[in-house]
C-alpha cells in the first residue's frame, strides 16, 4: 500500500520533471506564470469529481464499471489511453531532452528506447516500488535543484516580469501546460493502492505543485532575464551558470537527475494504464480487494 | 569385507534387548569407523558397554561421571538390567545432559555429538550422558566486525557456546532457543533464536517454513542455508544478514528479528536484514551522538564514493568534460595523453587488477598477503602509470574507490558488481547511462520486501520514529523512550 505522503511525493516529482525536462513554451514573465496557473486550475476542475469521490471510495474506474458497465469501461479506457499517450509523449520528449543536454552523440531514438525500457521496468515493479523509489528520486532531484539555486545566487537579479501583455501564444502555452499534466490520471489509477487521505493529498498537491512550478519559473526568469524566453530548457540553462569550484557547471547533473525523473513519470503513467485497465476488467474483484 | 556399510543413519531402528546385536548394528551403521570406541564391562551381574566417539568427549568427565559411577554400582550384587538402567538414569544426577535413547539413529547422533552411551544387555533403551569435550577455538575478538568499544567476544564454532554468549546478554525468560538438525548427512545443529514478546509470529512462522525447505546433505557453514532465507531479490541484495558478535546479535533480537545459529561457524544469520543496517555498527551506540552523526555521514559519503566515483569519473571525463574546471580538464588531458585505451577500459582494467590483488591478499598467508598488497599497490600501480598504460588520476580514482569500499564491508560484494555496472553504463552512455542504471537499481531495491518489511525501510517508506536512529542517532535518554521493532516500521506487514 502507498501512504498519502508517498502519493504526494511521486505526483510532485512527476509534475516537476515534466516542467524541467520538457522544452520551454515560449512565454516570459506574467504570461508564462499565468499559463501555469490557468492550466493548473483547469486540471483541478476536471479532476474534482475524482478528488471528491476519493473521500468515499478508492477504485473510481471499478466503481464506474459497476454503476454502468458501458460508461465505466469507456471512462477507464479513456483514462488508460490518455495515460498511455502522456507516457509515450514523456518518453519522446525526455529522450530529446537527454539527447540535447547530456548525451549529444547518441541518437534520440536509442535514448528513447532506453528510457522506455526503464519506464517499463519501473511499471512492472508495481505501485509500492514506484512509490518508494519516487520519494528517493524526489530527494535526489531536490538536492541537485537546491544546489543549483544556491550556486546561482550571484546571478539572481530582480527583473520586471509584471508588465508583459498576453500574446497570441498564450492559448498554446496553456494547452502545452495541460499536456504536461497527467498526475490526476495517476491519482485516479493509484487510488486502490492508497491507504487513506487521497483526496486531501490531491488538493495539497495542486497547491504545492503550482507553487513549485511558479518558483522554478521565477528562478529561471531571475537568472536568465530576457534569455529565458529563448532558452529551450531554462532550468538547465540556469544550471550551466552554477559554479561550485569542484564543478564549473551543474547542467549535466541536473539533466541526468531530471531525465531520471521523466523516466519515472513515464513509468508511473504506464503503471496507471495497467491499473486502469485492470480496474475496468476486474471491477468487482478490485472492489472487494480494496474493501470499498 | 562383506559386511554391509550404511552411509546414512536409519532414523528409527529400535534398540534391541541383546547387547551383542546392538553392538553389531552400531558397527554396521558406522562402517566400523575407528573413532567409535566400545568399552565393554560387567556391572551388577549385567553385561554392558560404554560407547563413545574418540575426540568428541572429555576423558576427565568420562572418568568422573561415567566410569567412576558404574564402578561404585558394582558392589550391589546382581540387579535386573531394567532396574540397573532405571537407577542410572533416574537416581544418579550424573550430568546436565542425560538422555534416554530408544533407537539406533538417535544413539549414533548423540554419540557423534560427544555423548557417552551406556548400553546394558537386556534393556531396550540406553542412556546418553553429555561428556562433550572436543577441542574448540577459544572466544576471540571477531575479525569481520571490529569495534573500538564494547565486548571483545565473538561467536565461535560451537553452537552451545554461542547460545551461552547470547544468554549472558539477554537474561530474560522471553529469550527462546529452538534447536533442530538440518542436513541429511551432516545433521548440523541449527538454533533459532528470538525474543518471544518482540518477534512477529508471522515472521517466525515464515523462517521456520523456509528452514524446513532446506534439503541439503551437508551444512558446513551458515552460508549454505542463507539462500533459503532470501526472497526474490536474494540473488543480489541480501535480505538475510550475518553477524559475528553476540552483542550485535542480541541487539538485533531486541528489534524483533530472528537469529539463526549454525554449529561449526562463528557467523550467525539474522532476518530480516535491511539496507540501513550496513551503515550501523555497535560503536555508534557507545560513542557520543554528535560523533555518531559525523561518522555515519562519513560512511555514507564513502559508500557513494566507492559506488559512483569511478562511473561518474568515466562518464564526465568521456562525455561531459565541460562540467569540470578548465585547469582540471587540462591536467586530466595531460595525464591521459599517452594512455592507449579508452577511459572506460582503463577503469575496468585497473578495477579488475585491484580485485585480483585483493583476492590474492586474502587467500595467501597473512604476511605474504601484506606483501602482495604493497607490491600490487605501489609497484604495479607505479609501473603502469610510468609505462603510460593508464593515467595517474585513474589510479587515484580506483585507489580511493577501493579504500572507501572497506568502510561499509557488509555491502562489499554488491558494491563491487554495481561499480562495474556503473563504469560500463557511464562509459557507454555518459551521465545519462549512469542515471538510468542507478534508477533501475534503486527501483529494484525499493521493490524488495525482507520477510514483510521493506528492504529500504526506514528510509523509504520513511518512518519518522526510526529517524532518531538512522542518519542521526539520538542520545540514549531519548532512545529509551519506547523500543522500535522492525515490525513497527512503516510499510511492514
Amino acid at each position: 500500500m502507498i501512504s498519502k505522503y508517498q502519493l504526494f511525493c511521486i505526483m510532485l516529482l512527476s509534475r516537476l520533471s515534466s516542467e524541467i525536462a520538457f522544452p520551454q513554451t515560449g512565454g516570459f514573465g506574467f504570461e508564462s506564470m499565468a499559463s501555469v496557473l490557468v492550466a493548473e486550475a483547469i486540471r483541478l476542475v476536471v479532476a474534482l469529481p475524482v478528488i471528491i469521490y476519493s473521500s468515499k471510495g478508492r477504485d473510481i474506474y471499478g466503481a464506474a464499471v459497476r454503476k454502468n458497465r458501458l460508461l465505466g469501461t469507456l471512462l477507464g479506457l479513456t483514462g488508460a489511453f490518455a495515460a498511455a499517450f502522456l507516457a509515450a509523449r514523456t518518453v519522446l520528449i525526455s529522450a530529446e531532452f537527454a539527447q540535447r543536454t547530456i548525451i549529444t552523440g547518441m541518437s534520440a531514438a536509442v535514448t528513447a528506447i532506453i528510457i522506455a525500457l526503464l519506464a517499463i521496468y519501473m511499471a512492472i515493479k508495481g505501485a509500492e516500488a514506484l512509490s518508494r523509489a519516487g520519494v528517493l528520486f524526489l530527494v535526489a532531484a531536490g538536492v541537485v535543484t537546491v544546489t543549483v539555486i544556491l550556486a546561482d545566487i550571484p546571478h539572481l537579479k530582480l527583473r520586471d516580469i509584471g508588465g508583459a501583455e498576453m500574446s497570441e501564444s498564450f492559448i498554446y502555452q496553456v494547452l502545452e501546460q495541460l499536456l504536461r499534466g497527467g498526475e490526476y490520471l495517476v491519482f485516479a489509477a493509484l487510488l486502490p493502492y492508497v491507504k487513506k487521505g487521497g483526496g486531501g493529498t490531491a488538493l495539497v498537491f495542486a497547491l504545492a505543485s503550482t507553487a513549485a512550478l511558479l518558483l522554478v519559473e521565477l528562478f529561471g526568469m531571475s537568472v536568465l532575464g530576457e534569455f529565458y524566453g529563448i532558452a529551450e530548457y531554462p532550468f538547465t540553462a540556469a544550471a550551466e551558470l552554477a559554479d561550485i569550484s569542484f564543478f564549473k557547471r551543474l547542467d549535466g547533473f541536473t539533466a541526468a537527475v531530471w531525465t531520471l525523473g521523466a523516466a519515472f513519470r513515464a513509468g508511473l503513467l504506464l503503471f496507471s494504464v495497467t491499473a486502469a485497465v485492470n480496474s475496468v476488467m476486474n471491477g468487482k474483484e478490485a472492489f472487494e480487494r480494496s474493501g470499498t | 569385507m562383506s559386511e554391509e556399510v550404511y552411509t546414512n543413519l536409519p532414523p528409527d531402528t529400535p534398540i534391541n534387548a541383546s547387547l551383542e546385536r546392538n553392538l553389531k548394528n552400531i558397527k554396521a551403521m558406522t562402517g566400523g569407523s575407528t573413532d567409535v570406541i566400545v568399552k565393554r564391562g560387567r556391572v551388577c551381574g549385567n553385561d554392558m558397554a560404554v560407547i563413545l566417539c574418540e575426540g568428541m568427549t572429555s576423558s576427565t568427565a568420562l572418568a568422573a561421571l561415567v566410569y567412576e559411577k558404574l564402578n561404585d554400582l558394582d558392589g550391589r550384587g546382581n540387579v535386573p538390567p531394567d532396574v540397573l538402567m532405571d537407577h542410572i538414569f533416574n537416581a544418579y544426577l550424573v550430568a546436565a545432559e542425560q538422555l534416554e535413547i530408544k533407537n539406533l539413529g538417535d544413539l549414533c547422533l548423540k554419540m557423534e555429538s560427544g555423548f557417552a552411551i551406556i548400553l546394558i544387555d537386556g534393556c531396550t533403551a540406553c542412556t546418553g550422558i553429555g561428556v562433550q569435550g572436543f577441542k574448540t577455538r577459544g572466544i576471540e575478538q571477531p575479525d569481520t566486525e571490529n569495534d573500538l568499544r564494547g565486548s571483545r567476544e565473538g561467536f565461535v564454532e560451537v553452537i552451545r557456546t554461542n547460545m551461552g554468549l547470547i544468554r549472558r546478554r539477554i537474561k530474560s525468560p522471553t529469550l527462546v532457543f529452538e534447536m533442530s538438525q538440518l542436513g541429511e548427512r551432516s545433521n548440523t545443529d541449527i538454533c533459532l533464536c528470538y525474543i518471544s514478546d518482540k518477534v512477529s509470529p508471522k515472521l517466525l512462522q515464515n523462517v521456520k517454513k523456509r528452514l524446513k525447505s532446506v534439503k541439503l546433505n551437508t551444512i558446513l557453514e551458515s552460508g549454505y542455508i542463507q539462500p533459503y532465507l532470501e526472497g526474490d531479490g536474494g540473488w543480489f541484495f541480501s535480505e538475510c544478514g550475518t553477524c559475528e558478535r553476540p552483542d550485535s546479535f542480541a541487539a538485533k533480537l531486541y528489534e524483533g528479528r530472528v537469529g539463526i545459529l549454525v554449529d561449526g561457524t562463528p557467523f550467525a544469520l539474522v532476518v530480516p536484514y535491511l539496507f540501513i543496517e550496513s551503515f550501523q555498527t555497535l560503536d555508534d551506540y557507545t560513542q557520543k551522538p554528535f560523533y555518531t552523526v559525523f561518522i555515519r555521514l562519513v560512511r555514507l559519503a564513502a559508500y557513494f564514493i566507492t559506488l559512483f566515483l569511478p562511473g561518474a569519473y568515466v562518464a564526465i571525463a568521456s562525455f561531459s568534460p565541460e562540467l569540470l574546471p578548465s585547469a582540471l580538464i587540462l591536467n586530466l588531458a595531460a595525464a591521459e595523453q599517452t594512455a592507449p585505451f579508452s577511459l572506460m577500459l582503463e577503469c575496468l582494467f585497473i578495477h579488475f587488477m585491484y580485485e585480483i590483488l585483493r583476492e590474492a591478499g586474502i587467500r595467501l598467508p597473512r604476511p605474504i598477503g601484506h606483501a602482495i598488497g604493497v607490491v600490487g599497490g605501489l609497484v604495479i600501480g607505479d609501473i603502469t602509470v610510468n609505462a603510460g598504460l593508464v593515467g595517474a588520476p585513474m589510479v587515484l580514482v580506483v585507489a580511493l574507490s577501493g579504500l572507501c569500499s572497506f568502510v561499509v564491508p557488509a555491502m562489499y560484494e554488491r558494491t563491487v558488481i554495481l561499480r562495474f555496472l556503473y563504469i560500463i553504463a557511464g562509459g557507454v552512455f555518459g551521465l545519462f547511462g549512469l542515471a538510468v542504471a542507478v534508477g533501475a537499481v534503486v527501483v529494484k531495491m525499493c521493490s524488495l520486501n525482507a520477510f514483510g518489511t521493506p528492504y529500504m525501510a526506514p528510509i523509504s517508506p520513511f518512518t519518522p520514529r526510526a529517524g532518531r536512529d538512522m542518519l542521526v542517532r539520538a542520545g540514549w535518554k531519548r532512545m529509551a523512550d519506547g523500543d522500535m521493532t522492525v515490525q513497527g516500521l512503516n510499510g511492514a506487514e
